[in-house]
C-alpha cells in the first residue's frame, strides 16, 4: 500500500474541491449539461425508454412509470408570476372541500386531497416523487382553475405534442406551484379503471381513466416547487410532448391509434399542487380540470414490414409463426438515427417493446447456445441460428443482442448488448428490446448460418435463464426511424 | 426520482464537490475538469432509465465521468501553474499532475479509483465497464511508471494491481456549499 500516493491524490482533490466555491457551477457546468440531456432527448437516443412496473400502495392498479424524457410539460405564466400573499392557498381552500365522487353529478371546481407521512411528502424534503390515487373533492362551487385550450398535434411518427392553457376564471386570486403541474391524456374519463392501468412519469401520464375506485383519482406528485399567484384572469399556458414509446404502456392500448383515426377523442386533464400557506405537512391539495382535446395530424402509413403481424403473449408458442418485437420508439430516440458523439462506441438503448409473431413460420432459429467461462469474472455467451425460412433474410448484423432473464434477480446489468438480470417481460404484451446506433446490413441465404457472441460478468444463475438472441430485420424503408423490427430467438438454458 | 432534472439537481447539490475535484483530480485542468464534469452530468443522468434515488443518480454520474474520461481521445490542455497556497501538493513536492500526465487516460483513472476509492481490479472494472484483465494490466503499467517517476511515493506495485476492495466504496471530497 502507498500511503504517500493516497495521501498526495487526497491533496490534489480536496485542492480541486475548492473550486466549487470560485465559479458559478450552475452556469458553467449543470446548465450545460442540463441542454445536453434535452438535446440527447430530442435529437437522438442516447436514452432508454424504460418503463418500470409499479404497485400502487394499496391500490389494485397497476401503474408503468415511464421513464423517457423528452417530454416536457413546460407550463409558463403569461403575467404576473410572483407572489401574492393575500391569494388562496391550500389552507384556505382545504376548509371548503367536500368528497367528489365519480357519478355524484355536481359541478364545481375539482380537486384531489393526499395524506401523507411528512417523510414521503414530496414536497416536504423527501427525495422521491410519486403517483398516488388519492381521494377525490369538490374544492369549491363555481370553477377556480379551468382548462381554456387543450390542442392535441400528431406527427407522423407518432409524437404527441399537447398545447394548454389554464385560466384562473374565478375573482379570487390563488397561489399554485406551477412546477408541479402535471398533464394527463385519457381515453375514457368518465368510469373507472378496469385494471388496464397507466403509463406515467415527468409528469405526463397516460390512462383510460384518473378514476381508480368511485372516490379516488391517480395524481403525479413530480417536479420543483415554484410558487405563482394566479390573479383573476391569469392564465399559465405550456406544452407537452408524449413520445409514441409512452403509447405501448399499460392503459395505451389502441389510443395513439384512434387518434390518429379519428375514432378517440382523448380528455386533457391538468393538475396543479396548492401550496400551503406554511411548510408541507401530511396534507397536499391538487386541483384539476380537464377538457375534450382538439386534434389534428395523423400517423404516416405503416411500412409493409409491420402488417399482419399478430399480438404474442409472454409464455405463448407458435410453430408457424416467428417470434419478433416492435419497438415504436419515434426516430428521435432511434439510436441509428442518433448524431454521432466523436465516441466510436456504439450506443444502445432497451425500450419497451410489443411482443408479436409474424406469421408464415420460422424465420430464424438458435441451433446452438452456450455459456462458457472467459476468465475468472466474466463468461461468454455464444450463439448459433440457423436461416429456416425458405428464402434469403436481410438482417442487421451489429443490431445482435442479448437478454439473459433471471427472473425476480433484484437487478439488472445492461451493457454492450447484454441484458442480464430480471426479466424483460414488462407486462404480458410488451418487454424490452435493444436498439444501437451501429448497423451492419447482411443478407443471410436460405439454411445460412449466423453466430455472434458476447461477454458478460458472471453469474452462476445464468445455468438455467431463459434466453433471447434479438435482431433487427432490415427493411425496405430502413431509412424511417420510427419503428423497427426484431426477431426475438428464445433459448432455455433448463433445455 | 421523478424526472432527469430532478437528478441532474440532486447530484449536482450533494455531490459538485466531489464530482468536480474528481475530474480535476484526473485531467489537471480547471476547463477540463468543468468540461467532464458537465458531459457525466449529461450521460449519467440524460442516458438510460431515471436513477431511482439520488445515491443511484450519483453512482451513475461518477460512474459516466470515469469511463468518459477513459474513452476520452482529445489533447490534454497543458498544465497551468498553480499557486501553492492551494495546498494541492505538501511544501517541497513536486507537482503531482506532472507525473500523472506520464500515464494513459486509463492508467490515470485505474490508478485514482485503486487509491482513492480503495477499489480492487474487479470493481474497478465493473465501475468501467472493461474487462478485468484490462485493468489488471493498467494498474500493472500505471503504478509502474508512477513508481519510477515518483520514488518518493513508495509505489508498490504488487499491491497496485492485487489490493483493495472489491466492493465498490464511495469516496467524497470536499464541503458542500
Amino acid at each position: 500500500m502507498s500511503n504517500e500516493l493516497m495521501d498526495s491524490l487526497a491533496r490534489q482533490a480536496e485542492a480541486g474541491g475548492t473550486l466549487y466555491d470560485g465559479r458559478d457551477m450552475d452556469d458553467a457546468v449543470v446548465a450545460p449539461a442540463r441542454r445536453r440531456v434535452r438535446r440527447a432527448h430530442t435529437l437522438r437516443a442516447a436514452g432508454t425508454l424504460g418503463v418500470t412496473a409499479l404497485v400502487l400502495a394499496g391500490g389494485l392498479t397497476a401503474v408503468l412509470e415511464w421513464q423517457g424524457g423528452r417530454g416536457t410539460v413546460a407550463p409558463a405564466v403569461t403575467n404576473v408570476p410572483d407572489v401574492d400573499p393575500d391569494a388562496l392557498t391550500a389552507d384556505d381552500l382545504r376548509a371548503r372541500t367536500t368528497a367528489r365522487t365519480l357519478d355524484d353529478g355536481r359541478t364545481g371546481q375539482a380537486g384531489i386531497l393526499c395524506s401523507m407521512p411528512v417523510k414521503d411528502n414530496p414536497y416536504a424534503g423527501s427525495d422521491f416523487s410519486r403517483a398516488d390515487d388519492c381521494p377525490a373533492m369538490w374544492v369549491a362551487d363555481q370553477p377556480l382553475l379551468e382548462v381554456t385550450r387543450a390542442d392535441l398535434t400528431l406527427d407522423g411518427d407518432g409524437t404527441v405534442h399537447i398545447a394548454w392553457e389554464l385560466a384562473n376564471t374565478s375573482d379570487e386570486s390563488i397561489t399554485v406551484d406551477e412546477g408541479t403541474l402535471s398533464i394527463a391524456l385519457t381515453s375514457a374519463p368518465d368510469r373507472v379503471m378496469d385494471g388496464e392501468g397507466y403509463t406515467a412519469g415527468d409528469r405526463q401520464l397516460i390512462a383510460p381513466s384518473l378514476w381508480t375506485s368511485a372516490e379516488e383519482r391517480v395524481v403525479q406528485m413530480e417536479g420543483e416547487t415554484s410558487r405563482v399567484t394566479l390573479r383573476p384572469g391569469d392564465v399559465l399556458d405550456g406544452d407537452a410532448t408524449l413520445d409514441p414509446q409512452m403509447f405501448t404502456g399499460l392503459g395505451t392500448e389502441g389510443l395513439l391509434t384512434g387518434i390518429s383515426e379519428g375514432t378517440v377523442a382523448p380528455t386533457v386533464t391538468l393538475q396543479v399542487r396548492v401550496p400551503p400557506a406554511g411548510d408541507p405537512g401530511t396534507r397536499e391539495l391538487f386541483l384539476e380540470d380537464s377538457a375534450v382535446v382538439i386534434t389534428t395530424g395523423t400517423m404516416d402509413p405503416v411500412s409493409a414490414s409491420f402488417e399482419g403481424l399478430e399480438p404474442r403473449l409472454q409464455g405463448e408458442t407458435r410453430d408457424d409463426a416467428q417470434e419478433a418485437l416492435v419497438c415504436h420508439v419515434g426516430e428521435a430516440d432511434n439510436p441509428r438515427f442518433a448524431v454521432e458523439d466523436g465516441e466510436d462506441v456504439p450506443a444502445w438503448s432497451t425500450p419497451t417493446c410489443e411482443a408479436v409473431w409474424i406469421p408464415g413460420g420460422k424465420q430464424l432459429e438458435l441451433t446452438e447456445l452456450t455459456i462458457s467461462q472467459a476468465d475468472e469474472f466474466s463468461s461468454e455467451l455464444y450463439w448459433n441460428a440457423a436461416n429456416v425460412s425458405g428464402r434469403e433474410l436481410e438482417l442487421d448484423e451489429a443490431s445482435m443482442a442479448a437478454s439473459i432473464d433471471l427472473g425476480d434477480a433484484g437487478y439488472i446489468m445492461n451493457s454492450g448488448g447484454v441484458s442480464v438480470g430480471w426479466s424483460p417481460w414488462d407486462t404480458d404484451r410488451t418487454r424490452k428490446g435493444a436498439l444501437t446506433s451501429a448497423s451492419s446490413r447482411a443478407f443471410l441465404p436460405a439454411g445460412a448460418e449466423l453466430t455472434g457472441s458476447k461477454t458478460f460478468e458472471r453469474d452462476p444463475e445464468t445455468k438455467g435463464a431463459d434466453i433471447s438472441i434479438l435482431i433487427r430485420v432490415v427493411r425496405e424503408d430502413d431509412e424511417d426511424g420510427t419503428r423497427e423490427l426484431l426477431l426475438e430467438l428464445p433459448w432455455s438454458m433448463e433445455g | 426520482m421523478g424526472s432527469r432534472s430532478d437528478a441532474l439537481r440532486a447530484v449536482t447539490r450533494g455531490h459538485g464537490v466531489d464530482l468536480l475535484a474528481r475530474a480535476r483530480l484526473l485531467t489537471g485542468d480547471d476547463a477540463a475538469a468543468g468540461l467532464l464534469v458537465e458531459r457525466a452530468l449529461a450521460q449519467g443522468t440524460g442516458r438510460g432509465h431515471v436513477a431511482e434515488s439520488p445515491d443511484d443518480a450519483t453512482a451513475e454520474v461518477r460512474r459516466a465521468l470515469h469511463r468518459a474520461f477513459r474513452r476520452s481521445k482529445e489533447p490534454e490542455p497543458p498544465l497551468v501553474e498553480r499557486p501553492a497556497a492551494e495546498g494541492a501538493d505538501a511544501p517541497g513536492e513536486p507537482d503531482l499532475r506532472e507525473a500523472l500526465r506520464l500515464l494513459s487516460r486509463r492508467e490515470r483513472v485505474a490508478l485514482v479509483l485503486r487509491y482513492v476509492d480503495g477499489m480492487a481490479a474487479t470493481a474497478i472494472a465493473v465501475e468501467l465497464d472493461v474487462s478485468v484483465k484490462a485493468v489488471l494490466a493498467d494498474l500493472r503499467s500505471g503504478a509502474s511508471r508512477l513508481a519510477a517517476e515518483r520514488p518518493d511515493l513508495h509505489v508498490d506495485v504488487e499491491d497496485a494491481v492485487e489490493g483493495g476492495v472489491e466492493e465498490e466504496l464511495t469516496v467524497a471530497f470536499g464541503a458542500r456549499r
